[in-house]
């Protein structure tokens, strides 16, 4: 792909680069990023990422409270998956105590994640889709989102922001009829997967826009350490629930999809096959669903040993750690945050080489990003 | 003469009417609001749920959210505001043309939500006028339905905002929690209630 | 008497140091210079001083094939000898292992940028300098990164207080008094009559 601008043009035309802002507030930047663009004609030189517009001091602000009391503020890191975010400090804190979680737990927090990955997963296709260009996306994806949400809102409680897992499991069992519910709605969805395909995946327009924009190669991408379908698109097989196996996933059967040229279209196709497999594997769990107890026994005062603990999990947009220093208090003494979307916006800076402006809305709806978990 | 539908007997028909200009540009401008997209943090996600099909904002009138701040009437602070974002947001605010208002929505517009931290602003207030503040984390996009029909309570009777307007919960009846409008009470609730007991959302599905 | 003697100590980790395949290849290389940390919740650590970090992880990315940096993690523990920590958590791809690094130092020394083993380190080392105040030597661009450019402080830090420089005005004022006006509409119109008479 030889972007360069050709050589005639380069010894008649003195050009000027100039410097566009596309600023904090822009429709197609999916919240508050700045990038400031060095533009040589429409082709982009250079990138100068501003982030920070939604630092909110999340890390400073856990070690004011007990652990108990710091878990609902991790939710408004990707506000877009919760659950999984929730899940990833609660997995910490319980790797450092030492407590293991009851097999029906273990399920349950399977099931809630993996609803909780379709519903980011169609909100990306929604908001990807609509700045390209393809507008009804949008409103189909969210009018498939809201059957996710109305289940987890039964099971959790919440639509958006659940605090889903107390320490040690979860909090309530499944309520009376919410399973025939679910499967039938993971029926319907299936079929609705099949639809947004038909739009999109052979559609010349989508096609134009997202085949070959964007390319990072294989060795870039480990070296930048990008994560996710970001990193999987680039055919490197890094998944976290398959390397790392945490929970209860290693009883499942699943595939992790990959792409063979790293660009646009292959992050589409891999999220979007990552929705069937997040079906799949919530049939298998409500399939063989366990008897048994749904919480561990912790004491009230949650005192974890001195040490440290690093605990990674598959978040919705890559891999997301949490890493928790204790000091034998009740208060942690030091919460950091592993942010795959902070990680993948360094890529930015690899993969808009020669893009045009165009293609720049595209690369940051590919790459999936949440500022609530770039600026923590 | 036959019969003329006469407005108090003032002798002109009814399909013509008497008011003053403010009333109509009032009317005009209440029920046709258009928000500014400016959804900073979770708080976006509900108010992008209330722009889609099944919680409509556009039978309000806001029939399209205009990113830009010059083409709108409504600037929705659905976020948390930062001390680097708030001069961006004063800026915004500046550019829209008058008449202009803003609602603030979910706690941390309101009073910086639950991030009493060095790096976020302790409320949008001390930076623009605010309107209506819905409160919530996030909100429900049935808030923020019923803020902006508040706000059209508003613009078209200003008094409004004077008088004593609470709303407590009804704890005579049941919540409905997600049962769609029109459907009936099934047995099962109905046996709850006469046992004097309330109905929860996940009690209802059955 | 457990609690004035790690007041004494400062912190220190419990548990057991944890020894894998990669950990014993490193030992073999550097011997004496890499110690092997003890961990509670069972995960390989390895200490290494200031001066031995840029070799030491340059050995571990080509040698043992750890090429994935997962994260840098700063600390701040004024309590100890060594005020400033970072951990670095390393990750192979195909073997599935993985590593913490720690390093200890003070807050006038400047420790080796990474960036030149792994690009990712860019703005992970952006933020420990943003918040943490870590200074970072050949570091393609040291700026800060999430805080307002012209910022103060380093906000991670144990001696800076939560509300930064709001902090007397959040704590003193957080919860505003409001002027709420009782449930009852009789009485709150009653009140507003009031107010309106005086």
């Amino acid at each position: 792909m030889n972007n360069e601008k050709p050589s005639y043009l380069r010894e008649i035309l003195e050009t000027q680069e100039i410097e566009l802002n596309m600023g904090p507030q822009h429709p197609a930047t999916h919240g508050v990023y700045r990038a400031i663009l060095t533009l040589d004609g429409e082709r982009i030189v250079g990138l100068n990422s501003v982030i920070g517009y939604l630092h909110r001091g999340i890390e400073k602000w856990a070690e004011y409270r007990t652990y108990k009391q710091a878990t609902p503020i991790f939710d408004r890191l990707d506000y877009l998956s919760a659950v999984i975010n929730c899940h990833g400090y609660v997995g910490a804190v319980e790797k450092l105590l030492g407590v293991e979680v009851p097999k029906k737990a273990e399920y349950i927090r399977v099931i809630c994640d993996e609803l909780q990955r379709i519903a980011s997963h169609l909100i990306w296709l929604g908001t990807h889709a609509l700045d390209i260009g393809a507008m009804s996306v949008l409103f189909y994806a969210v009018r498939e989102r809201e059957p996710v949400v109305d289940l987890l809102e039964a099971q959790l409680g919440q639509r958006l922001l659940y605090n889903a897992y107390p320490i040690g499991g979860v909090r309530l069992d499944f309520p009376k009829g919410w399973v025939e519910v679910c499967r039938k709605f993971l029926k319907v969805l299936k079929g609705k997967i099949d639809d947004y395909e038909e739009l999109l995946t052979g559609n010349r327009i989508w096609r134009q826009r997202t085949i070959g924009v964007g390319y990072i190669s294989k060795e870039d991408a480990i070296a930048w350490g990008l994560s996710g379908p970001t990193l999987r698109a680039s055919n490197v097989y890094f998944d976290v629930r398959k390397s790392i196996p945490y929970s209860a996933y290693a009883d499942f059967d699943f595939e992790i999809p990959l792409g063979q040229n790293g660009d646009v279209y292959d992050r589409y196709l891999c999220r979007v096959k990552e929705m069937r497999q997040s079906v799949r594997i919530i049939e298998q769990a409500l399939d063989g669903m366990p008897e048994g107890e749904l919480k561990a026994k912790v004491s009230p005062i949650i005192r974890p040993p001195v040490g440290e603990a690093y605990f990674t999990i598959e978040g919705s947009k890559g891999q997301l750690g949490f890493y928790i220093i204790s000091d034998g208090k009740e208060k942690p003494y030091r919460v950091h945050i592993k942010s795959p979307s902070f990680i993948n916006l360094q890529g930015l800076d690899v993969m808009s080489k020669h893009q045009l402006i165009a293609d720049m809305v595209a690369l940051i709806g590919s790459i999936d990003i949440v500022l609530g978990e770039v600026d923590r | 003469m036959g019969r003329i539908n006469d407005i108090n007997g003032s002798g002109y028909p009814k399909w013509i009417g008497l008011t003053r200009l403010d009333i109509i540009l009032d009317y005009c401008r209440r029920n046709s609001l258009w928000p500014m997209t400016f959804g900073l943090a979770c708080c976006a996600i509900e108010m992008i749920c209330a722009m889609c099909s099944r919680f409509d904002l556009s039978r309000f009138g806001s029939e399209v959210m205009r990113p830009s701040p010059r083409q709108s009437d409504v600037m929705i602070i659905a976020g948390t505001v930062t001390l680097k974002m708030a001069p961006a947001v004063r800026r915004l605010y500046d550019e829209m043309p008058y008449p202009k208002w803003v609602i603030a929505m979910g706690s941390c517009a309101v009073h910086g939500g639950p991030f009493d931290d060095y790096a976020v602003l302790q409320g949008a207030r001390k930076i623009v006028p605010v309107d209506i503040y819905i409160s919530g984390c996030p909100p429900r996009p049935e808030a923020l339905l019923y803020a902006l029909m508040k706000l059209q309570e508003k613009i078209r009777n200003p008094k409004v905002v004077d008088e004593p307007h609470f709303i407590a919960p009804d704890y005579s009846k049941p919540t409905k929690g997600w049962m769609a409008k029109g459907e009936e009470i099934p047995e099962v609730v109905e046996e709850y209630l006469k046992q004097g007991r309330g109905v929860n959302s996940s009690q209802i599905l059955e | 008497m457990a609690e004035e003697q790690s007041a004494k100590k400062g912190w220190v980790a419990t548990g057991e140091p944890i020894i894998t395949n990669a950990v014993q290849k490193a030992i073999e290389k550097f011997g004496s210079k890499i110690t092997p940390y003890p961990n509670p919740a069972k995960e390989a650590t390895i200490k290494v001083e200031k001066e031995d970090l840029y070799e030491i992880l340059d050995f571990l990315k080509k040698e043992i094939g750890f090429d994935y940096l997962s994260d840098i993690a700063s600390a701040h523990f004024p309590q100890n000898e060594k005020h400033l920590s970072l951990a670095y958590h390393l990750f192979s791809i195909e073997k599935k292992d993985s590593l913490r690094v720690k390093v200890e130092f003070n807050e006038e020394e400047s420790i080796p940028s990474v960036s030149s083993i792994w690009p990712a380190a860019n703005w992970m080392e952006r933020e420990a300098y943003d918040l943490m105040g870590v200074k970072f030597g050949n570091h393609p661009n040291l700026k800060r990164i999430l805080l307002p450019d012209d910022w103060e402080g380093y906000p991670l830090r144990k001696e800076y207080p939560l509300g930064g420089p709001q902090e007397e005005e959040i704590r003193s004022n957080r919860y505003g008094v409001p002027s709420l006006l009782p449930d009852d509409l009789e009485t709150a119109n009653k009140i507003l009559e009031e107010e309106k008479n005086e």
